[in-house]
């Protein structure tokens, strides 16, 4: 049973009384008839299945090559990591560091965080500092630019065709599915039922 | 509260239910699901797939770079290599190899690894392909022995891997020459095998040249089959003239080795795998090496032997029956005695002689040498002075008696004709020398004194006179003859003209001028002998020249 607590309109901010609302249907503002919210399926679970394989690909991306290039016999993989490396020996340290926060180390926090939230509210307990990592989350969210990364990578590599064969590494496909899944999570996360989970005095 | 009652409280007494979520499972769990089995089979494939890791030795890692540097069999990867270290005592370093899965049977201590790089050498240009891809490593995979995960990597790559069919042999030479791993080896000037590898033996004394026989070649080498040098150009000056062989441009250029089996030996059964053979300088040694069976003999000339080299031919009547080994300076201080020894090998087989004891072949040689049997230095070649000892039948020699030195027999010799004509010569000038030049000479004088007065007399004045008119009439004769007779001299000079091209033709056809050359040297020394029993009879009988010859008889 749900508290009767008040939620905002996100763009006029009238005060409306929060009501259960079937699933697929929506909530909207009285006034400016924007949504204010739409009660999400399974919520909770959907994300985090959705968390454990965006993990399992992160891996994957992490480990595998990423993509290889072939001029004559001569073939030079790269992963991820040593991309961002030879970018840094390149003397382009700031490119580098960009590229490591927003497509290595952004994911991985979103990822944990999710899982740090999710895992004991699947076991029905509140973890500790809740909004902190929940507020983290969304801080971070806009940073991931993996999918930035990804165009970028397809241009290079298309300019590139005409000097060398480029060999696509299973962590490149690894690389896009993290993409969807990362997309599909906060999709399926209902922000307001991590909200409510929050008490406050 | 009797009627107003509660209409919960008129329904008889019922439990709540217990309302169970729904706890199928969603279908989004089926995305991890699939990330799983993606992973999970990567992983396995990654663990499965994970072939031996070896570590393999090389002096220096040049051109070998971790992580990128593949390892090749038949220019397909088997491996790549994961890291290089430094040894502890800095002495060579160690190359971490990930093999492939199925690379382990091959494995063994037997296998060896070596790096390829461009490299050329021995005539050939290999691994043009590194400059552009970069070096790789190449191996020869053995299932040989045992697995092992260290090895020492071969600082050149091996010339024969173990794939080619053939035959490995071993050369022993003197000295290695022009060569070197790669060098060709022919067969009938076809291209058949290579040098593989050379190492001095021990002691130093001897090289080791280990060469490889390519199928289906290796067949002909037989156990009497010879290998000789055929390194570069083959320039030979000798008694026989100038000499240039070569077996091909190739091995003009880097040196080689040719063998074959000669056809006069009968056919031996062919050579087993790792055979010792010996190496020949030249054909013309490994042909000689046929005569196994020698006599050798030494001969004693008093004369400067300036010109006769170890090797040179000793013939008899042209046919060359052997080759002299060795000289020496046999000297005797006390005496002041001093006469060459010349030691020679006379091949039996070239003189078809029977094959018998020590000692009834110091029979056989002395009875030779009682036939007249002499040895003698001869000039083989005008023009390098190159000299070979030739032995003849003389009538004019006297007895002789061989002896020994250093156990073998001595054969006599009688000095050569150079050194004859110098004797003759010499001894002519000394009788020249003791003719009455002086008492010659004042009757001369005398006789001169005699001339100039019948020429300061006033007849001859008057003759000289009339000499000098006749000469005037013969000039102008002269002067008229002259329009005619100049034409005439003039076609003659042009006659001479072409004797003399006719005789250019003579001259430059060398060989028979060298034989006339020495016949007429011959000649001359008969010549001179003839002056020299001129003279000596002129000695004894002076009178002879008025008288005429006398018989010897009469005292």
């Amino acid at each position: 049973m749900k508290t009767t607590s008040l939620v905002a309109c996100h763009e006029c901010d009238l005060l409306h009384q929060q009501m259960d609302v079937p699933i697929g249907g929506v909530a909207r503002c009285a006034r400016c008839g924007s949504s204010l919210y739409r009660p999400k399926r399974d919520s909770l679970n959907r994300t985090f299945a959705l968390t454990v394989s965006g993990i399992i690909f992160y891996v994957i991306a992490n480990i595998y090559p990423f993509l290889g290039f072939r001029i004559g016999s001569q073939i030079r993989e790269t992963t991820l990591a040593t991309g961002i490396y030879e970018l840094y020996l390149q003397q382009m340290s700031i490119i580098a560091t960009l590229v490591f926060l927003t497509v290595i180390m952004v994911p991985a926090v979103n990822l944990l965080c999710l899982l740090y939230i999710l895992i004991p509210l699947k076991a029905k307990r509140v973890p500790p500092h809740l909004a902190k990592v929940f507020r983290l989350y969304l801080l971070l969210k806009p940073w991931g630019m993996m999918e930035i990364f990804m165009l970028g990578i397809l241009v290079a590599a298309i300019k590139l065709v005409k000097m060398a064969t480029i060999i696509p590494g299973v962590a490149l496909f690894a690389f896009m599915a993290l993409i969807f899944v990362l997309a599909a999570t906060s999709v399926t996360l209902d922000r307001h039922l991590i909200w409510d989970q929050i008490k406050w005095q | 509260m009797t009627d107003q009652t509660n209409p919960s409280a008129n329904a008889p007494m019922a439990a709540t239910p217990v309302i169970k979520e729904r706890r199928s499972i969603s279908i989004v769990w089926l995305v991890p699901l699939v990330a799983l089995v993606i992973g999970g089979w990567l992983a396995y494939k990654a663990v499965t797939e994970k072939g031996p890791v070896i570590n393999v030795s090389f002096q220096s890692a040049n051109g070998l770079e971790a992580g990128k540097t593949k390892v090749k069999f038949k220019d397909v990867e088997v491996g790549v290599v994961q890291d290089i270290e430094i040894y502890n005592d800095l002495s060579h370093v160690i190359v971490k190899i990930e093999m492939h899965k199925g690379a382990r049977p091959y494995l063994t201590e037997k296998t060896s690894f070596w790096v390829v790089r461009a490299r050329i050498a021995a005539g050939q240009v290999t691994g043009l392909g590194t400059l552009l891809g970069g070096a790789y490593i190449g191996i020869e995979p053995s299932t040989e022995g045992v697995f092992t995960e260290q090895y020492v990597g071969l600082e050149k790559p091996p010339i024969v891997t173990g794939q080619t069919e053939g035959r490995r042999f071993t050369l022993n030479a003197p000295r290695l020459g022009s060569l070197n791993p790669g060098s060709p080896i022919y067969f009938r000037q076809i291209q058949v095998g290579q040098v593989v590898d050379f190492k001095l033996d021990e002691e130093g004394n001897n090289v080791g040249v280990d060469i490889f026989i390519e199928s289906p070649y290796h067949r002909f080498v037989r156990q009497n089959s010879r290998f000789w040098v055929a390194s570069g150009l083959d320039l030979q000056l000798s008694a026989n003239g100038l000499r240039v062989d070569t077996e091909s441009i190739v091995s003009l250029m880097i040196g080689g080795i040719a063998f074959t089996t000669f056809s006069e030996e009968k056919q031996m059964p062919e050579a087993a795998e790792r055979s010792q053979f010996k190496l020949y300088e030249t054909l013309d040694q490994a042909r000689d090496d046929r005569y196994t069976q020698k006599i050798e003999f030494y001969i004693e000339f008093a004369d400067s032997v300036r010109g006769l080299s170890i090797g040179a031919p000793v013939e008899f009547r042209g046919f060359q029956i052997g080759t002299v080994t060795d000289l020496e300076l046999k000297a005797d201080f006390e005496k002041l005695a001093f006469s060459t020894m010349v030691r020679i090998s006379i091949e039996r087989q070239r003189l078809s002689l029977p094959e018998e004891m020590e000692e009834d072949q110091t029979k056989r040689f002395m009875r030779m040498v009682d036939g007249g049997l002499r040895a003698q230095l001869k000039t083989g070649n005008l023009l390098t002075g190159q000299l070979f000892v030739d032995f003849e039948y003389r009538q004019d020699t006297t007895a002789a008696v061989p002896g020994r030195y250093k156990d073998l027999l001595v054969l006599p010799s009688v000095p050569s004709t150079s050194q004859e004509l110098m004797t003759d010569v010499s001894s002519f000038m000394k009788k020249l020398n003791r003719l009455p030049l002086e008492k010659i000479g004042h009757d001369l004088q005398s006789s001169i004194a005699g001339i100039d007065q019948l020429v300061n007399s006033t007849e001859m004045r008057k003759t000289v006179h009339s000499l000098e008119r006749i000469l005037a009439e013969v000039q102008a004769i002269a002067t008229t003859s002259n329009t005619e007779t100049l034409p005439a001299f003039n076609a003659s000079l042009a006659e001479i003209q072409t004797l003399l091209r006719n005789m250019e033709g003579w001259v430059s056809a060398d060989a028979p001028l060298y034989d006339d050359l020495r016949n007429t040297l011959e000649e001359l020394a008969k010549a001179a002998r003839s002056i020299n029993e001129l003279a000596d009879m002129l000695e004894r009988h002076p009178e002879a020249l008025i008288q005429g010859k006398q018989s010897e008889a009469r005292p």
